[in-house]
């Protein structure tokens, strides 16, 4: 396939599945800004509002 | 530094905004319509090919930026839209958010669609992908703006 192809594809595939990860709530990590850190798992409400990251 | 960031992401915002609104309408351009000396005609008679690097440029900086200013954004903004209940802002912002997303993982496909010499296997996708981009960028924009000015509207 041509690069142009495969990046169509790739634009295709990485919509669908941001619009999966969002949907049921897939985050790949959060970032609790109130500490600055990154998690992989999600802290207690106490921590602060998290960033979520879906890519 | 944070309002500096503001300025610059609002001020690129601004040019991605002219830039693919020139080549959204340039791309829909009909052919009767080229001989025509309107105003319109003449805006979307340009070369839209042109737009197609610097629109993936200015919007992925646009989005850098945005993506350094969005914790603070977070962290103070939206508390205050959601104590204040203004939940269409808050609601327009995540539409915002999501748009963005999307737009970036839109943008190789769209590249694609544009580098020369241009594929007329691609002209639809061209036009769709454009115009895609085309509207995320306007509600990024309104809704950035909107938000910015949120004070004075909702005072």
């Amino acid at each position: 396939m041509k690069v142009r192809g495969r990046l169509m594809v790739f634009s295709a595939a990485a919509s669908a599945a941001y619009t999966l990860a969002y949907y049921f709530d897939w985050s790949l990590f959060q970032y609790y800004v109130a500490e600055g850190r990154f998690h992989f798992v999600p802290l207690p409400a106490s921590a602060g509002p998290p960033i979520l990251w879906y890519g | 530094m944070m309002t500096a960031l503001l300025i610059l992401h609002g001020l690129l915002a601004v040019a991605l905004l002219g830039a693919v609104t020139h080549q959204a309408l340039a791309v829909s351009v009909r052919r009767s319509e080229a001989r025509t000396r309107s105003f319109l005609t003449r805006f979307r008679a340009t070369d839209a090919s042109a737009y197609g690097t610097p629109v993936v440029v200015l919007y992925a900086a646009v989005m850098l930026l945005g993506a350094i200013l969005y914790p603070r954004y977070r962290f103070l903004v939206r508390p205050l839209l959601q104590t204040l209940d203004l939940r269409s802002a808050n609601g327009a912002f995540e539409l915002k958010e999501h748009f963005s997303a999307l737009g970036l993982m839109l943008l190789p496909g769209y590249w694609a669609c544009w580098k020369s010499p241009l594929a007329p296997e691609y002209d639809s996708a061209r036009l769709w992908l454009t115009w895609l981009i085309a509207l995320a960028v306007w509600w990024n924009f309104v809704t950035g703006q909107l938000l910015v000015a949120i004070k004075g509207l909702f005072p």
